[in-house]
């Protein structure tokens, strides 16, 4: 997870599920106090994959568009596979997961190109250990 | 009476327009101080989707970057990762 700046603060543009759901946080006012509310964030929603910092500057964030969420896929080649629309309307992980397992499939073809996959072994590898692995958060 | 509603739906559709291209931060502000229904009058997700599409296209090298992890333990440098294997990104955050 990229966390970026927050999408409802409470100081910005509030939503009643805020509220609802007791997720209040106002705008972090410095790299710690945006370290702590991803904190927050990681712990609450138990997100295990790692999670990483966008800098205050939200260069990262910017040079995605990933505000207010979004889903990418980077292939091994380092080039965009995969980009979702724009959250929240576009934040669809299933398309992520077809994507993912063509992408991954191929990963796996290039590593071992004398083991054909089938369509399972390439789902089957997306739970590996140093596979990427996907959340509906 | 018509011209007059369109003129300034026209102009309301104008200037969200314009706020979804603002920064988020600047966005946000627009968006709190509206009435909720009032944006049901737009065709949002349609303009969301244009205004966000942002620059990256399929293919494209993704932007590096070097970011801290949240659990403070070092840093992570993207092409470092895509080297070895596929790496979904996912951008969030927790409001």
């Amino acid at each position: 997870m990229v966390y970026i700046l927050e999408a409802h603060p409470t100081d910005v543009w509030q939503m009643r599920s805020n509220l609802k759901d007791n997720v209040l946080f106002a705008s972090p006012k410095s790299e710690e106090e945006r370290a702590l509310v991803a904190g927050a964030c990681v712990r609450k929603l138990g997100i295990k994959f790692p999670a990483l910092l966008d800098e205050f500057g939200n260069s990262t964030e910017r040079a995605y568009t990933g505000w207010p969420d979004r889903l990418y896929l980077i292939d091994s080649k380092g080039r965009v596979a995969y980009k979702s629309k724009p959250g929240p309307f576009g934040f669809k992980p299933d398309e992520l997961g077809t994507a993912l397992r063509q992408v991954v499939g191929r990963h796996l073809q290039q590593m071992s190109p004398k083991k054909p996959l089938t369509a399972d072994g390439a789902a089957g590898a997306v739970g590996g250990d140093a596979e990427p692995r996907l959340s509906a958060q | 009476m018509l011209v007059v509603v369109l003129a300034l739906w026209a102009a309301f559709t104008g200037y969200i327009w314009w706020a979804m291209n603002q920064p988020p931060q600047k966005f946000g502000h627009v968006m709190a101080g509206l009435p909720t229904p009032a944006y049901f009058v737009l065709p949002f997700e349609t303009m969301w989707t244009h205004a966000r599409a942002g620059h990256l296209h399929l293919g494209d090298a993704a932007p590096d970057f070097t970011l801290t992890k949240q659990d403070k333990s070092g840093t992570v440098e993207l092409a470092q990762v895509t080297a070895k294997q596929p790496v979904v990104l996912v951008f969030g955050s927790y409001t």
